[in-house]
This record gives C-alpha cells, sequence and structure tokens, in this order.
C-alpha cells in the first residue's frame, strides 16, 4: 500500500518530468521502465546506482548522436568553405606562364572552345575569392580582363596562348595580368589587415 | 560501459549519416573531412560529463521554477 502510494505521489508531482521525451524515450526500453519502477519501490542504493548509470550512458548516447548529426550536416559546409578559402589564395598567389612549359596545357589541348570564352566571363570566379573586397575588385573588371582572369586560373592558359586567342601582344597580356593580381592581392591584404585587427 | 565504449557505438551506428555529410565535399578531400569529423566529435565527446538520473531530474525541476 506504502508502495503504491510511493509511485502514485511521484506520478502525481513529477507530471511534466515524466511526460519529457527524455525520459520516455528512456523509459521505453523495459529493463529501464522495471528499474526506474524498482528505484520507486525502493530506497536500495545499489538500484539508484543502476537507475543512475543505465540513464547517464543512454543520456551520453542521446547527446552524442545529436553532436554527431549536427557534425555531419555542417562540417562539409564549412570545410568546403575552408577549402575554397585556400584554393583561392593559391591559385592567385600561382606564377602562371613561367616553369616548365611542357606541363601547361597549350591552347590546343584545353577542352575549351574558343567560342565559349565569352562565356567565360560569366563563370563564377568571384564565389571563389576568399574576401569581400576581392569580390567588390572583380566586378570593376570589363569582361576581358574577367575572361584573362578565368582563363589563366581555371583553365591555366599562358601568356602566349591568351594573346594569341585575343590577337594582341604578350607583353600587354602579362602587364594586365600583373595589374589584375596585384590589385586582388591588395584587396585581399587589405581585408586581411581589417579583420585581423 | 565506458565513455570510450560509447563513442565506438555512436560512431558505428552514425556512419552512414558521416557518409552522407562528407558528400558534401569532393571525393579527393573526403578523407580529410572524416578525419574532421572525428576529431570534433572526439573532443566533444571527452568534454561531455555523465549525467545521472537524479542529476537530470534535479536539472529539470530548477528550469521548470525558473
Amino acid at each position: 500500500m506504502q508502495t503504491m502510494s510511493r509511485k502514485q505521489s511521484f506520478a502525481q508531482t513529477n507530471t511534466l518530468f515524466l511526460q519529457n521525451p527524455l525520459i520516455q524515450s528512456f523509459l521505453q526500453n523495459e529493463e529501464h521502465e522495471s528499474l526506474f519502477l524498482q528505484a520507486m519501490e525502493s530506497d536500495d542504493p545499489d538500484i539508484h546506482r543502476e537507475l543512475d548509470h543505465r540513464f547517464a550512458v543512454f543520456y551520453l548516447k542521446v547527446r552524442l548522436i545529436q553532436y554527431t548529426n549536427k557534425v555531419a550536416r555542417f562540417q562539409g559546409v564549412k570545410f568546403d568553405q575552408r577549402k575554397r578559402k585556400q584554393r583561392g589564395e593559391l591559385l592567385l598567389d600561382h606564377t602562371y606562364g613561367s616553369g616548365d612549359r611542357e606541363e601547361k596545357i597549350s591552347l590546343g589541348e584545353t577542352l575549351v572552345e574558343p567560342s565559349m570564352v565569352e562565356e567565360e566571363a560569366c563563370w563564377p570566379l568571384q564565389e571563389w575569392l576568399p574576401t569581400p573586397r576581392m569580390k567588390r575588385v572583380w566586378e570593376t573588371f570589363t569582361d576581358q580582363k574577367k575572361q584573362i582572369l578565368i582563363l589563366t586560373v581555371r583553365y591555366e592558359w599562358s601568356t602566349k596562348d591568351i594573346a594569341s586567342y585575343f590577337d594582341c601582344s604578350t607583353q600587354n597580356i602579362s602587364k594586365l595580368r600583373r595589374q589584375l593580381r596585384q590589385q586582388l592581392q591588395e584587396a585581399y591584404h587589405y581585408d586581411e589587415a581589417r579583420y585581423s585587427s | 560501459m565506458t565513455k570510450q565504449d560509447i563513442l565506438l557505438e555512436v560512431l558505428e551506428q552514425m556512419e552512414p549519416r558521416i557518409q552522407a555529410g562528407l558528400r558534401q565535399t569532393t571525393y579527393q578531400e573526403q578523407e580529410d573531412l572524416k578525419q574532421d569529423m572525428y576529431v570534433q566529435i572526439v573532443q566533444a565527446a571527452e568534454r561531455m560529463e555523465p549525467i545521472t538520473f537524479w542529476e537530470f531530474k534535479e536539472r529539470f525541476d530548477q528550469q521548470e521554477q525558473k
């Protein structure tokens, strides 16, 4: 009679607690429920210790599953953004048109059709630029400048190939590329100094 | 059951979810991302303190009173 009243009393005074989804989920397991009922009926420290231990394991698992789910969902996005930023920095710091010419892909070997070059100005290179100021600087470039930059970083065309395509001197393209790179680098360093201070 | 056992069990259980998350990056970088994820999860597991049944109830009651 006394046992019944203890259980009933607990249930009456802890309605919200027993309705908690986590507690309900824990008590759905028959062993847990039986242990919980025994703990209600008895003051045996071993039973209470066992209930505590089972719940600690159960709750830790739940928290770890929730955390793992969050990591699986968001870590990929963060990781990809970080890699994109690194790629952007590496591409812009790369010296094009020098080194082993054999390793470079020549105009004839690329998969890019010349007719595609006009469309290249729309290729979203700005998405790969790591800082807001670099994106703004990119927007100020003419279509031709954008094409030169995209052909350089995306397809690794040499200065000679680009000059041949635009029918102008290699010196001109080389000078333009140096200017574009310098402008983007200045924008990058400006943002870097601004955000690190 | 130790914390390490729990962690291993959860990682095994969540493997398909982790694999699905890896598809957010390129195939070449999936191994790096997987390492990144595991480090995050292991570090979080180290920080997590076990909470017993009656501790949980105490915290629940305290929150209800606020």
